[in-house]
């Protein structure tokens, strides 16, 4: 090769170690107005105030205040609702509920006492007629002449074993219905603690209103620090790829820079072992 | 100029009976102050009696005396008797009567059962001291005083009331003889006990014993039947035996009072199971069981009482006390049902003098009180106490009898005669009441009897004929009230009241002749008795009739009469040997005297 020709390609290779600084100029962060450091720039990489999008795109938490009270969601996710059990409604249900357990217990009890008290309540409202209607028979039997009399069918007259029969039944009647009466009340007792319970759970339940109107106000909280924090990621997501896109141009400049430089190292060789060729 | 006779006649002398209760100066002829063995036929006559006949004698122990004391029959036609129809006083027996039986042999009849006193024969005091219920322990038939229960002796009483036994039996005829039942022995016999037909089978009653039961074959206590039931409850026993003395059976049951000595209540059995009494137990033996009790204690108008006897009569029970009368309605079905016994009247005053002094006469229920034989069909039709009675018409003869002998005073029915007898056993005589049509006066015609050898009476019903039997006493064993012949003539005799000619009785009178018109087979011992005020001194002897002792026949016979003076009577008397008399008219021819200043 003759020199002129070396001395055009030196300038050749010259030229392209200038442009691969170039290139690797513009992929360089640390100059201030290499295409990396614009991107840089633009992706808030050397802003002071920008931390990094780690701690950038993290959840800040968020809070809803409303007459119930003020309920906050932690950075962590730690939720505070601020709002309790009703606590009027939770007495009332708390009473329901003792007084359905009463109510239970009692139902719960042996009726045959019940049904005594009541047996004998009736039988004391019932007596002062029946004793009036058997003087009267009496005294009819007595009219009639019959006041002496036995018979083995009816331990005395017809009318004896009638009235004795009527007792009897009106004590039957009185026994049965006692045992009714006794059933019904603990069948009301029963309904009673039924209905208590219902009323204490229905009660309790309402205890918590305030809390799930709290969560459901949280929910609004939520959706609405959802969307805070989508313009928040999207921001960052657009700085992150600002920051991606100049150190994709970095690489991608340093590369150029690398393989220019390769390539002119490469000619550099090849243009060498050609001029060697005549003289070797 | 001589004065003109009187003629009187007095038709069907004694035709209505007995009467002691009119003045002797205005009573009507119609009726006697005497009718001694007598009855008033059924054409209105006054009629000879029949005989205290004997029948059956023959018995089959050797006591040296007996008196059979009491009598009933059993319906039952088990018995048959062979029988000769001159025995029976018969010359022929109808075809119908007969009932296809074989010849002249046999005849079915009742059972006839009865009880009969055996040994000494002892009295004591009972009526003086108005008691009923001494028995044989307390008199043991002695006759001192100082063996009498301390209470006796008092040396006051007389020793002239009740005939008491060393022992009763029971007895049966069958055929022509006696035959007796030594199973059956109560204590008591001629007073406080009670023999009571019922079903199939006669149960006797004694004070404090307990019923016997005899079927016609078997004797046995009540107790001993296999179905027997005592009154009982759950609580009491009332009683273990039944051994009350005052029974009745009726509507199909067995009443009973004197159940360890309690005559304020009876006891009634089971609808034809007399084995069963009241069972009030919570669960019955025998769930068809209607037996029961009735305490009446509270039911006497008095105040109170005792039952001395218990009837049926016209569907009511009829229970007597001494002093009060209550009449039961609706004693059949079940007496403690609804239409059961209902007390209808309770009558105060009137009573029973003792079991034995009543009888039913199927129109009406007759019984003795203290004064006189009372008829309960009025009671009952007139709701109060009756205000005639049967024996008014000697009721002032009759009670002071019932006084001295209210024990023993029985009253018992010959319906075959349509007689009721009333009978004073201490002083066998009976005042017989004919029933029927009464007297003018309401009460019924009544005759007198004397010679009552019997202490009751019994109807008993045969294929043939009814008997009137009756218990007798001395020995006789059963007699029968039939034909004319007695062991002893009795004396059938009539006393007019005082024959007024002139309508002025203090007027003297001089009988001169009297015409009897009889009707009679015999005329031998007929007599004219006559005289003034009570003093019947006069009798003659009637002359026999042309056919005396050949022919029953109406005769007239007319006999001279002496003597004067005021309130003249007339009368007859006739021994009865064998044949029937009975009085038709008598006439009486008089001249009227002087007026007395």
């Amino acid at each position: 090769m003759s020199v002129p020709g070396a001395l055009a390609s030196m300038a050749a290779i010259q030229q392209g170690l200038q442009n691969a600084d170039q290139i690797r100029e513009l992929g360089n962060p640390n100059e201030p107005d290499s295409l990396v450091s614009n991107l840089y720039e633009l992706g808030g990489v050397n802003d002071p105030n920008f931390t990094d999008l780690n701690q950038e795109s993290q959840f800040k938490g968020y809070g809803v205040t409303s007459n119930l009270g003020t309920s906050t969601v932690g950075a962590n996710g730690s939720i505070n609702l601020g709002v309790g059990q009703n606590p009027m409604m939770g007495n009332s249900a708390g009473s329901y509920n003792d007084a359905g357990l009463q109510a239970m217990s009692n139902a719960m009890q042996s009726t045959a006492g019940r049904e005594q008290d009541i047996y004998n309540r009736m039988m004391a409202m019932q007596n002062p007629a029946l004793n009036r209607a058997q003087a009267a028979q009496q005294a009819r039997e007595y009219a009639m002449g019959r006041g002496g009399i036995r018979g083995s069918q009816f331990g005395g007259t017809a009318e004896d074993a009638a009235m004795a029969r009527a007792r009897a039944e009106a004590s039957n009647q009185a026994s049965v219905a006692a045992m009714q009466q006794a059933q019904q009340e603990m069948m009301n007792q029963g309904a009673l603690a039924q209905g208590f319970g219902q009323m204490a759970n229905q009660n309790y339940q309402t205890s918590f209103l305030p809390m799930q109107q709290q969560m459901a106000l949280m929910q609004l909280g939520g959706n609405n620090a959802d969307r805070a924090q989508t313009g928040q990621l999207t921001g960052l997501q657009y700085l992150a790829q600002m920051a991606l896109g100049g150190s994709q141009v970095g690489v991608n400049a340093m590369k150029a820079a690398s393989e220019l430089e390769g390539n002119l190292y490469d000619s550099v060789l090849d243009n060498a072992g050609s001029m060697f060729d005549g003289i070797f | 100029m001589a004065q003109q006779l009187n003629q009187i006649g007095i038709p069907a002398p004694g035709g209505q009976g007995l009467n002691s209760e009119q003045s002797p100066f205005q009573g009507g002829t119609e009726f006697a102050l005497r009718a001694d063995n007598a009855v008033v036929d059924r054409i209105g006559r006054i009629t000879s009696r029949e005989a205290f006949a004997d029948f059956i004698n023959n018995v089959d122990f050797a006591e040296p005396s007996y008196d059979v004391v009491r009598m009933c029959r059993l319906e039952t036609e088990a018995v048959i008797r062979s029988a000769i129809r001159a025995e029976w006083g018969e010359a022929t027996w109808g075809f119908s009567e007969w009932s296809a039986r074989s010849v002249n042999e046999e005849i079915a009849e009742d059972m006839t059962f009865g009880l009969m006193g055996l040994g000494y024969q002892g009295v004591r005091g009972k009526t003086e001291w108005n008691q009923a219920e001494w028995n044989v322990d307390e008199w043991n038939g002695a006759l001192e005083t100082a063996q009498r229960p301390n209470f006796m002796q008092v040396p006051e009483i007389s020793p002239a009331a009740v005939v008491e036994y060393d022992r009763y039996i029971g007895f049966k005829i069958e055929g022509n003889q006696i035959i007796t039942i030594p199973e059956i022995a109560p204590k008591n016999g001629i007073a406080n006990a009670q023999l009571v037909p019922f079903k199939d089978s006669i149960y006797v009653f004694s004070k404090d014993e307990e019923v016997m039961v005899y079927d016609g074959a078997t004797a046995e206590p009540l107790s001993a039947k296999s179905n027997y039931l005592p009154p009982q409850d759950d609580n009491e026993l009332f009683a273990e035996k039944i051994n009350g003395d005052v029974a009745c059976a009726a509507y199909g049951r067995l009443w009973v009072s004197g159940v360890n000595d309690d005559y304020q209540t009876i006891y009634y059995s089971d609808l034809l199971v007399p084995e069963q009494w009241y069972d009030g137990k919570a669960v019955m033996t025998d769930d068809q069981n209607t037996a029961g009790i009735i305490d009446v204690a509270e039911y006497w108008p008095n105040g109170g009482d005792k039952i001395q006897g218990i009837a049926a009569h016209n569907g009511f029970l009829i229970v007597f006390g001494r002093y009060s009368i209550l009449i039961y309605s609706g004693a059949q079905g079940d007496p403690s049902g609804e239409q059961g016994l209902k007390l209808e009247d309770a009558i105060s005053d009137v009573g029973l003098v003792n079991q034995d002094a009543m009888c039913n006469i199927g129109s009406d229920h007759l019984f003795v009180d203290s004064l006189g034989v009372r008829s309960l069909g009025r009671v009952i039709q007139e709701k109060s106490s009756p205000l005639a009675e049967p024996s008014m018409n000697v009721a002032t003869v009759i009670r002071e009898l019932i006084d001295s002998q209210r024990d023993m005073v029985k009253l018992f029915h010959m319906p075959s005669r349509n007689l009721a007898v009333c009978l004073f056993p201490d002083t066998r005589e009976a005042y017989v009441f004919q029933l029927g049509q009464p007297s003018l006066t309401g009460g019924l015609k009544t005759t007198r009897w004397t010679d009552c050898d019997f202490y009751d009476g019994v109807t008993v019903r045969t294929s043939i004929k009814d008997l009137a039997l009756l218990a007798g006493r001395d020995n006789r064993g059963v007699l029968r009230y039939f034909g004319y012949e007695q062991p002893r003539p009795y004396t059938f005799g009539y006393e007019s009241t005082v024959l007024n000619f002139t309508g002025n009785i203090m007027q003297t009178v001089i009988p001169k002749s009297v015409s009897y018109s009889f009707h009679s087979k015999t005329s031998d011992n007929i007599h004219a008795t006559w005289g003034f005020g009570s003093d019947m001194k006069y009798s003659r002897r009637l002359k026999a009739k042309p056919d005396n002792n050949i022919s029953d026949s109406f005769y007239t016979s007319t006999t001279a009469l002496n003597g004067t003076g005021e309130m003249l009577r007339i009368g007859f008397s006739a021994d009865i040997i064998g044949e029937k008399m009975s009085m038709q008219q008598i006439s009486i021819n008089t001249l009227v005297g002087r007026l007395i200043a």
